[in-house]
């Protein structure tokens, strides 16, 4: 498939805009557009206990959805996928499933002042003791840092596979391995990395991973949460209502995933996501990363030629994300000025507050790429924040 | 010394003029550089604000005066403007006021919810000093 053919089954790049906000969300790829639209006009009927032939045809779809899910993240059974609205309720929901199973006296959770606050803040809510381990002055996440925190009473290790701040990947064996022989369970943040790389829940042993449909050119309200079934057997459900209960007056709850999906769950979003994931899988993901790395080089490469510009985004072992600040503009108004021009990015504290703190920062610019971008992009980018800091040196004098 | 309902409507006009996102960027980051630093002073901090903003508010002789800070450069302007349009303006003045301003605003940063807001805030900040 070509640039343009990617283009075109990508309908929000019609617009005559500059997109480098991938990593908050990606378009919506066609197929996911179509099928969204299919269901709610030929096939919008509930699942379970309909007994009619529309609501068995849902029930196949949402299985099949499942089951692709599965697949993309290489989990063991279909029952370990858990549907969500997305990823921030997926690590909230582990949160609270395991503070409504679990003794927390004197037990601790270890987790990063890299992470999104979405792996940060539910943590923090706990009646538990939070260790945080701390970042380098650039950002950098020291694996070290991470180990010297497990101990024999951590109960978990929440950590992110990739920031949404610097792009880096984080190497999770030793982590796993040294959180799994304290006894702790290990939960991955993949929000990030599964749009750059191929998650394997299995070959990392994480006993549970989350990330949305919105990053990888699904739809927005769905999510995943994927647990070990052994683990989530274990845990209460968080959530009570319909088409989770066995038996209401005796509280129990039906197997797995249904006892963590109470409610009519987001059928179309989950068809819209099964949809973008068949997608990825015909462009290969591996073909996609290497597109991607040769248009990050590109990127740094060209950002490199501003001076006063400092970079906290890494070339090597990272996905296509830039994140930095300028001298004597703040972010804001860098991305304020970059919209005149229709050029998407964004700018702030990016979600990621204790990171900010580290690196002794208000807010940073972050430029997110995708394969679909192109070089002329970034050229028009670069001339832009020329441009910016032309005019900022005329306004100062 | 001009009204604030005229002082208003000559920057509406200007801004109105300024047909641009990039025009208007432009005329806000004039503004900002066009005033010295204001107060950085927590007490003044509007809180909320998605860049950091100082604002400080006070009165003399039934009159309303301002300061104005912020780490945005384009949201300072904006200050500086709504500064421009109360500076000086008596409380009957301010209470018989409406603040039309926003509705020519094309820099599409300025206008997201958290940075409206911030501008009620301020704009209640005035009003409440302009009461006998």
């Amino acid at each position: 498939m070509n640039l343009e053919e990617l283009k075109d089954n990508l309908p929000l790049l019609k617009q005559e805009i500059t997109y480098f906000d991938n990593a908050a969300t990606s378009p919506t790829c066609k197929v996911c557009i179509d099928l969204t639209s299919d269901y709610y006009q030929n096939d919008c009927f509930n699942i379970h206990r309909g007994g009619y032939k529309g609501s068995l045809k849902s029930e196949r779809r949402i299985d099949e959805g499942r089951a692709l899910v599965k697949d993309f993240i290489n989990a063991e059974s279909k029952k370990e996928i858990i549907f969500t609205s997305g990823a921030t309720e997926s690590l909230n929901l582990i949160a609270t499933s395991l503070f409504s199973s679990m003794d927390f006296q004197g037990k601790n959770i270890v987790t990063t002042e890299l992470e999104h606050h979405s792996n940060f803040i539910p943590w923090v809510m706990g009646k538990v003791e939070v260790r945080v381990a701390p970042c380098e002055k650039d950002g950098k996440l020291k694996i070290k840092k991470v180990l010297d925190l497990i101990d024999g009473n951590t109960v978990l290790v929440a950590i992110t596979a990739c920031s949404n701040v610097t792009g880096d990947f984080i190497p999770l064996k030793e982590i796993v391995e040294k959180a799994h022989i304290k006894g702790a369970f290990l939960i991955v943040d993949a929000s990030q990395y599964v749009a750059h790389k191929k998650m394997d829940v299995q070959k990392i042993d994480c006993d549970f991973a989350v990330f949305s449909g919105h990053k990888i050119y699904g739809p927005t309200g769905i999510g995943v949460l994927y647990g070990k079934a052994e683990i989530m057997d274990s845990l209460n459900p968080p959530k009570f209502g319909g088409d989770m209960v066995l038996n209401v007056t005796k509280q129990e709850w039906l197997n797995l995933p249904s006892r963590f999906e109470a409610g009519t769950l987001n059928l179309a979003g989950i068809i819209g996501l099964a949809g973008a994931i068949q997608w990825l899988n015909k462009l290969s993901l591996k073909n996609l990363e290497e597109r991607e790395r040769y248009l990050k080089a590109y990127l740094f490469n060209k950002l490199s030629e501003i001076k006063g510009l400092t970079l906290f985004s890494r070339k090597e072992n990272s996905a296509p994300i830039a994140s930095f600040s300028m001298e004597d503009i703040n972010s804001n108004d860098i991305a304020m000025f970059l919209a005149t021009k229709e050029i998407y990015v964004r700018s702030g504290n990016l979600c990621a507050q204790p990171l900010l703190s580290r690196i002794n920062k208000e807010g940073l610019v972050r430029i997110s790429l995708s394969f679909f971008n192109t070089e002329e992009e970034i050229d028009f980018l670069i001339s832009s924040l020329k441009q910016l800091k032309e005019r900022l040196g005329k306004w100062k004098h | 010394m001009e009204t604030l309902k005229i002082r208003q409507e000559k920057i509406i006009k200007e801004l109105d003029s300024l047909d641009t996102e990039l025009k208007q960027f432009d005329f806000f980051f004039n503004k900002a550089f066009s005033v010295g630093e204001g107060p950085r002073i927590d007490k003044y901090l509007i809180e909320g604000c998605v860049s950091k903003a100082w604002v400080r508010v006070w009165s003399e002789k039934n009159k309303v005066y301002l300061e104005v800070e912020s780490d945005s450069l384009i949201f300072k302007g904006l200050l500086v403007v709504i500064k421009e349009i109360y500076e000086g303006s008596s409380f009957v003045e301010v209470n018989n006021s409406e603040f039309l301003l926003m509705r020519s605003v094309k820099v599409v940063g300025l206008l997201d919810e958290h940075r409206r807001e911030s501008i009620e805030k301020i704009l209640k900040m005035i009003i409440d000093e302009a009461k006998f």
